[in-house]
Protein backbone atom coordinates (compact mmCIF):
# COMPACT_ATOMS: atom_id res chain seq x y z
CA UNK A 1 0.00 0.00 0.00
CA UNK A 2 1.27 3.51 -0.84
CA UNK A 3 2.63 5.62 1.98
CA UNK A 4 0.23 8.13 3.51
CA UNK A 5 1.50 10.90 5.75
CA UNK A 6 0.22 13.92 7.63
CA UNK A 7 2.70 16.67 8.47
CA UNK A 8 1.88 19.27 11.11
CA UNK A 9 3.99 22.36 10.53
CA UNK A 10 4.16 24.91 13.35
CA UNK A 11 0.55 24.41 14.34
CA UNK A 12 -0.71 26.97 16.85
CA UNK A 13 -4.29 27.21 18.03
CA UNK A 14 -5.82 29.86 20.25
CA UNK A 15 -9.42 30.45 21.25
CA UNK A 16 -9.56 34.18 21.93
CA UNK A 17 -6.64 34.79 24.27
CA UNK A 18 -6.45 31.18 25.46
CA UNK A 19 -3.58 29.21 23.98
CA UNK A 20 -4.45 25.57 23.22
CA UNK A 21 -1.08 24.51 21.78
CA UNK A 22 1.86 26.30 20.29
CA UNK A 23 4.26 25.48 17.43
CA UNK A 24 3.29 21.84 17.18
CA UNK A 25 5.46 20.03 14.64
CA UNK A 26 4.88 16.37 13.97
CA UNK A 27 4.77 13.85 11.14
CA UNK A 28 2.30 10.96 11.19
CA UNK A 29 2.95 8.13 8.71
CA UNK A 30 0.90 5.15 7.61
CA UNK A 31 1.39 1.64 9.01
CA UNK A 32 1.38 3.03 12.50
CA UNK A 33 -1.04 3.90 15.29
CA UNK A 34 -0.54 7.27 16.98
CA UNK A 35 -2.09 8.58 20.15
CA UNK A 36 -2.98 12.11 21.19
CA UNK A 37 -3.05 12.37 24.98
CA UNK A 38 -3.82 15.18 27.37
CA UNK A 39 -6.07 16.21 30.21
CA UNK A 40 -9.74 17.06 29.72
CA UNK A 41 -9.98 20.35 27.85
CA UNK A 42 -6.32 20.23 26.81
CA UNK A 43 -7.15 20.33 23.08
CA UNK A 44 -7.12 16.68 21.93
CA UNK A 45 -10.37 17.04 20.00
CA UNK A 46 -9.26 20.41 18.63
CA UNK A 47 -6.07 18.83 17.29
CA UNK A 48 -8.09 15.95 15.80
CA UNK A 49 -10.37 18.42 14.05
CA UNK A 50 -7.39 20.38 12.74
CA UNK A 51 -5.80 17.20 11.37
CA UNK A 52 -9.11 16.25 9.77
CA UNK A 53 -9.47 19.68 8.15
CA UNK A 54 -12.67 20.40 10.09
CA UNK A 55 -11.27 23.55 11.66
CA UNK A 56 -8.30 25.67 10.70
CA UNK A 57 -5.32 26.33 12.95
CA UNK A 58 -4.59 29.90 14.07
CA UNK A 59 -1.10 29.52 12.60
CA UNK A 60 0.69 26.77 10.72
CA UNK A 61 -0.21 24.20 8.13
CA UNK A 62 -1.47 20.62 7.93
CA UNK A 63 -0.29 18.71 4.87
CA UNK A 64 -1.84 15.39 3.89
CA UNK A 65 0.11 13.44 1.29
CA UNK A 66 -0.03 10.11 -0.47
CA UNK A 67 3.07 8.84 -2.29
CA UNK A 68 4.62 12.19 -1.26
CA UNK A 69 2.02 14.02 -3.37
CA UNK A 70 -0.03 16.61 -1.49
CA UNK A 71 -3.77 15.99 -1.23
CA UNK A 72 -5.90 19.08 -1.79
CA UNK A 73 -8.53 19.95 0.84
CA UNK A 74 -11.51 19.24 -1.42
CA UNK A 75 -10.29 15.65 -1.98
CA UNK A 76 -9.67 14.99 1.72
CA UNK A 77 -13.15 13.56 2.57
CA UNK A 78 -12.44 10.49 0.44
CA UNK A 79 -9.20 9.75 2.33
CA UNK A 80 -10.45 10.41 5.83
CA UNK A 81 -12.47 8.34 8.27
CA UNK A 82 -13.52 10.18 11.41
CA UNK A 83 -15.20 9.01 14.61
CA UNK A 84 -15.98 11.28 17.52
CA UNK A 85 -18.64 11.80 20.18
CA UNK A 86 -19.78 15.05 18.52
CA UNK A 87 -20.32 13.43 15.12
CA UNK A 88 -24.04 13.03 14.41
CA UNK A 89 -25.51 10.86 11.66
CA UNK A 90 -29.01 11.25 10.21
CA UNK A 91 -31.54 9.97 12.75
CA UNK A 92 -34.42 10.06 10.26
CA UNK A 93 -32.76 7.44 8.04
CA UNK A 94 -32.12 3.75 8.61
CA UNK A 95 -28.54 2.43 8.80
CA UNK A 96 -28.73 1.25 5.18
CA UNK A 97 -30.22 4.54 3.94
CA UNK A 98 -27.48 6.49 5.72
CA UNK A 99 -24.77 4.38 4.08
CA UNK A 100 -26.38 4.59 0.65
CA UNK A 101 -26.70 8.38 0.80
CA UNK A 102 -23.14 8.75 2.10
CA UNK A 103 -21.71 6.61 -0.70
CA UNK A 104 -23.53 8.60 -3.38
CA UNK A 105 -22.57 11.98 -1.89
CA UNK A 106 -18.94 10.83 -1.89
CA UNK A 107 -19.34 10.00 -5.56
CA UNK A 108 -18.89 6.27 -4.95
CA UNK A 109 -20.95 3.32 -6.08
CA UNK A 110 -22.93 1.94 -3.16
CA UNK A 111 -21.26 -1.36 -2.23
CA UNK A 112 -23.98 -3.59 -0.75
CA UNK A 113 -21.53 -6.31 0.17
CA UNK A 114 -19.29 -3.93 2.12
CA UNK A 115 -22.31 -2.48 3.90
CA UNK A 116 -23.41 -6.00 4.87
CA UNK A 117 -19.88 -6.94 5.97
CA UNK A 118 -19.46 -3.86 8.18
CA UNK A 119 -22.97 -4.07 9.64
CA UNK A 120 -22.32 -7.71 10.55
CA UNK A 121 -18.90 -6.89 11.96
CA UNK A 122 -20.41 -4.26 14.27
CA UNK A 123 -23.43 -6.44 15.13
CA UNK A 124 -25.93 -4.04 13.55
CA UNK A 125 -27.08 -6.20 10.63
CA UNK A 126 -30.29 -7.27 12.36
CA UNK A 127 -31.16 -3.60 12.97
CA UNK A 128 -30.12 -2.37 9.51
CA UNK A 129 -33.65 -1.30 8.56
CA UNK A 130 -34.34 0.56 11.81
CA UNK A 131 -34.19 4.35 12.02
CA UNK A 132 -31.11 5.65 13.80
CA UNK A 133 -33.31 7.61 16.21
CA UNK A 134 -34.23 4.25 17.76
CA UNK A 135 -30.59 3.24 18.31
CA UNK A 136 -28.89 3.32 21.71
CA UNK A 137 -25.79 5.50 22.18
CA UNK A 138 -23.55 2.43 21.87
CA UNK A 139 -25.23 1.40 18.62
CA UNK A 140 -24.83 4.93 17.28
CA UNK A 141 -21.12 4.76 18.15
CA UNK A 142 -20.85 1.47 16.21
CA UNK A 143 -22.65 3.12 13.30
CA UNK A 144 -20.10 5.95 13.34
CA UNK A 145 -17.35 3.36 12.83
CA UNK A 146 -19.22 1.94 9.85
CA UNK A 147 -19.56 5.48 8.48
CA UNK A 148 -15.82 6.04 8.97
CA UNK A 149 -14.73 2.74 7.41
CA UNK A 150 -17.23 2.36 4.56
CA UNK A 151 -15.17 4.22 1.94
CA UNK A 152 -11.88 2.47 2.89
CA UNK A 153 -10.07 5.59 4.14
CA UNK A 154 -6.29 5.93 4.31
CA UNK A 155 -6.38 7.86 7.59
CA UNK A 156 -8.60 6.96 10.51
CA UNK A 157 -9.04 9.71 13.10
CA UNK A 158 -10.62 8.41 16.27
CA UNK A 159 -11.60 10.82 19.01
CA UNK A 160 -12.55 8.90 22.15
CA UNK A 161 -13.30 5.81 20.05
CA UNK A 162 -14.54 3.56 22.84
CA UNK A 163 -16.97 5.97 24.49
CA UNK A 164 -20.43 4.41 25.01
CA UNK A 165 -19.23 0.98 23.89
CA UNK A 166 -19.63 -2.28 25.80
CA UNK A 167 -16.77 -4.79 26.17
CA UNK A 168 -17.59 -6.56 22.90
CA UNK A 169 -17.74 -3.20 21.11
CA UNK A 170 -14.39 -2.12 22.57
CA UNK A 171 -12.76 -5.40 21.53
CA UNK A 172 -14.08 -4.95 18.00
CA UNK A 173 -12.72 -1.38 17.88
CA UNK A 174 -9.29 -2.54 19.09
CA UNK A 175 -9.30 -5.29 16.48
CA UNK A 176 -10.07 -2.74 13.76
CA UNK A 177 -7.44 -0.29 15.02
CA UNK A 178 -4.81 -3.05 14.88
CA UNK A 179 -5.92 -4.16 11.43
CA UNK A 180 -6.11 -0.62 9.98
CA UNK A 181 -2.83 0.34 11.63
CA UNK A 182 -0.98 -2.29 9.60
CA UNK A 183 -1.49 -0.49 6.29
CA UNK A 184 -3.15 2.85 7.01
CA UNK A 185 -2.65 5.71 9.40
CA UNK A 186 -4.61 5.61 12.64
CA UNK A 187 -4.67 8.50 15.12
CA UNK A 188 -6.45 8.08 18.45
CA UNK A 189 -7.27 11.01 20.73
CA UNK A 190 -8.10 9.58 24.10
CA UNK A 191 -7.40 9.45 27.81
CA UNK A 192 -8.21 5.77 28.17
CA UNK A 193 -5.10 3.75 29.02
CA UNK A 194 -6.41 0.78 27.05
CA UNK A 195 -6.86 2.96 23.93
CA UNK A 196 -3.40 4.49 24.21
CA UNK A 197 -1.82 1.06 24.81
CA UNK A 198 -2.41 0.33 21.11
CA UNK A 199 -0.36 3.33 20.00
CA UNK A 200 3.19 3.12 18.72
CA UNK A 201 3.82 6.83 19.41
CA UNK A 202 1.97 9.32 21.60
CA UNK A 203 1.75 13.11 21.19
CA UNK A 204 1.23 14.79 24.55
CA UNK A 205 -0.56 18.11 24.16
CA UNK A 206 0.95 19.42 27.43
CA UNK A 207 4.38 19.43 25.72
CA UNK A 208 3.18 22.16 23.34
CA UNK A 209 1.54 24.52 25.79
CA UNK A 210 4.41 26.96 26.29
CA UNK A 211 4.78 30.16 24.31
CA UNK B 1 -22.60 17.77 -10.18
CA UNK B 2 -23.52 14.14 -9.54
CA UNK B 3 -22.44 14.48 -5.91
CA UNK B 4 -24.49 17.67 -5.52
CA UNK B 5 -27.52 15.87 -6.97
CA UNK B 6 -26.97 13.03 -4.46
CA UNK B 7 -26.84 15.58 -1.65
CA UNK B 8 -30.07 17.11 -2.96
CA UNK B 9 -31.65 13.62 -2.97
CA UNK B 10 -30.53 13.12 0.62
CA UNK B 11 -32.06 16.48 1.61
CA UNK B 12 -35.30 15.76 -0.22
CA UNK B 13 -35.57 12.31 1.37
CA UNK B 14 -34.86 13.88 4.77
CA UNK B 15 -37.43 16.63 4.17
CA UNK B 16 -40.14 14.13 3.29
CA UNK B 17 -39.40 12.27 6.53
CA UNK B 18 -39.07 15.24 8.90
CA UNK B 19 -41.10 17.95 7.05
CA UNK B 20 -38.82 20.45 8.74
CA UNK B 21 -39.03 23.16 6.06
CA UNK B 22 -42.38 22.20 4.50
CA UNK B 23 -44.33 22.50 7.77
CA UNK B 24 -42.73 25.82 8.69
CA UNK B 25 -43.35 27.21 5.20
CA UNK B 26 -46.95 25.98 5.01
CA UNK B 27 -47.71 27.62 8.35
CA UNK B 28 -46.03 30.86 7.30
CA UNK B 29 -47.90 31.00 3.98
CA UNK B 30 -51.29 30.29 5.56
CA UNK B 31 -50.80 32.86 8.31
CA UNK B 32 -49.56 35.57 5.91
CA UNK B 33 -52.39 35.12 3.42
CA UNK B 34 -54.96 35.02 6.25
CA UNK B 35 -53.57 38.22 7.76
CA UNK B 36 -53.78 39.94 4.38
CA UNK B 37 -57.38 38.78 3.88
CA UNK B 38 -58.41 39.92 7.35
CA UNK B 39 -56.71 43.29 6.94
CA UNK B 40 -58.39 43.90 3.59
CA UNK B 41 -61.82 43.09 5.02
CA UNK B 42 -64.65 44.17 2.69
CA UNK B 43 -62.45 46.62 0.83
CA UNK B 44 -62.34 46.24 -2.97
CA UNK B 45 -58.67 46.53 -3.82
CA UNK B 46 -57.17 47.04 -7.26
CA UNK B 47 -55.47 44.20 -9.13
CA UNK B 48 -52.18 46.11 -8.96
CA UNK B 49 -52.27 46.00 -5.20
CA UNK B 50 -53.28 42.31 -5.20
CA UNK B 51 -50.24 41.54 -7.39
CA UNK B 52 -48.01 43.46 -4.99
CA UNK B 53 -49.40 41.56 -2.01
CA UNK B 54 -48.77 38.25 -3.79
CA UNK B 55 -45.11 39.18 -4.21
CA UNK B 56 -44.86 40.24 -0.58
CA UNK B 57 -46.07 36.78 0.49
CA UNK B 58 -43.69 35.07 -1.96
CA UNK B 59 -40.72 37.16 -0.85
CA UNK B 60 -41.14 36.69 2.88
CA UNK B 61 -41.99 32.99 2.56
CA UNK B 62 -38.86 32.45 0.48
CA UNK B 63 -36.77 34.35 3.03
CA UNK B 64 -38.12 32.23 5.85
CA UNK B 65 -37.73 28.96 3.91
CA UNK B 66 -34.36 29.40 2.25
CA UNK B 67 -32.30 29.21 5.40
CA UNK B 68 -33.99 25.98 6.53
CA UNK B 69 -31.72 23.71 4.48
CA UNK B 70 -28.65 24.87 6.41
CA UNK B 71 -30.35 25.58 9.74
CA UNK B 72 -31.70 22.03 9.98
CA UNK B 73 -28.17 20.59 9.58
CA UNK B 74 -26.81 23.01 12.18
CA UNK B 75 -29.59 22.33 14.70
CA UNK B 76 -29.29 18.56 14.38
CA UNK B 77 -25.48 18.74 14.55
CA UNK B 78 -24.96 17.03 11.20
CA UNK B 79 -22.89 19.87 9.71
CA UNK B 80 -19.69 18.02 10.56
CA UNK B 81 -20.98 14.88 8.84
CA UNK B 82 -21.52 16.91 5.67
CA UNK B 83 -18.05 18.39 6.03
CA UNK B 84 -16.62 14.87 6.22
CA UNK B 85 -18.58 13.72 3.18
CA UNK B 86 -18.09 16.35 0.55
CA UNK B 87 -16.26 19.48 -0.57
CA UNK B 88 -17.91 22.84 0.27
CA UNK B 89 -18.89 23.44 -3.37
CA UNK B 90 -20.77 20.13 -3.46
CA UNK B 91 -22.65 21.01 -0.28
CA UNK B 92 -23.49 24.47 -1.62
CA UNK B 93 -24.72 23.15 -4.98
CA UNK B 94 -26.76 20.38 -3.38
CA UNK B 95 -28.47 22.84 -1.04
CA UNK B 96 -28.99 25.26 -3.94
CA UNK B 97 -30.86 22.62 -5.98
CA UNK B 98 -32.96 21.77 -2.92
CA UNK B 99 -33.80 25.41 -2.25
CA UNK B 100 -34.63 26.19 -5.87
CA UNK B 101 -37.07 23.27 -5.97
CA UNK B 102 -38.53 24.20 -2.59
CA UNK B 103 -39.11 27.82 -3.62
CA UNK B 104 -40.58 26.73 -6.96
CA UNK B 105 -43.10 24.44 -5.25
CA UNK B 106 -43.77 27.10 -2.63
CA UNK B 107 -44.54 29.69 -5.34
CA UNK B 108 -47.02 27.33 -7.00
CA UNK B 109 -48.72 26.67 -3.62
CA UNK B 110 -48.85 30.38 -2.76
CA UNK B 111 -50.26 31.36 -6.15
CA UNK B 112 -52.97 28.68 -6.08
CA UNK B 113 -53.91 29.49 -2.48
CA UNK B 114 -53.90 33.23 -3.19
CA UNK B 115 -56.18 32.88 -6.24
CA UNK B 116 -58.55 30.52 -4.44
CA UNK B 117 -58.88 32.60 -1.28
CA UNK B 118 -59.13 35.96 -3.06
CA UNK B 119 -61.71 34.64 -5.55
CA UNK B 120 -63.67 33.07 -2.71
CA UNK B 121 -63.69 36.31 -0.72
CA UNK B 122 -64.60 38.32 -3.81
CA UNK B 123 -67.47 36.05 -4.75
CA UNK B 124 -68.79 36.14 -1.17
CA UNK B 125 -68.88 39.93 -1.26
CA UNK B 126 -70.46 40.01 -4.70
CA UNK B 127 -73.23 37.69 -3.46
CA UNK B 128 -73.88 40.20 -0.71
CA UNK B 129 -72.93 37.84 2.07
CA UNK B 130 -70.84 39.07 4.92
CA UNK B 131 -67.36 37.65 5.48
Amino acid sequence: MDKYAVALENITKTFGRRLIFNKLNYIFSSSNVYGIAGQNGSGKSTLSKIIGGLITPTKGKVIHSEKEKEIIDTKLPNYLGFVSPYLVLYDEFTALENLEHFAHIRGMKYDKERAKYLLQEFSLYERRKDYLKGYSSGMKQRMKFIFALFHKPRILLLDEPTSNLDIAGKDKVYEIIEREGRENLVIIASNEESDLALCGEIVRIEDFKTL
Amino acid sequence: MNKAYSLFKKDWHSELRTRYAINALAMFILVTISVILFSIGQERISEYLTGGLLWVVIFFSAMSGLSRAFVSEEERGTTMTLHLLAAPATVFNGKLIFNVLLVFLMNIAITILFILLFCLTLSLFEDGSSF
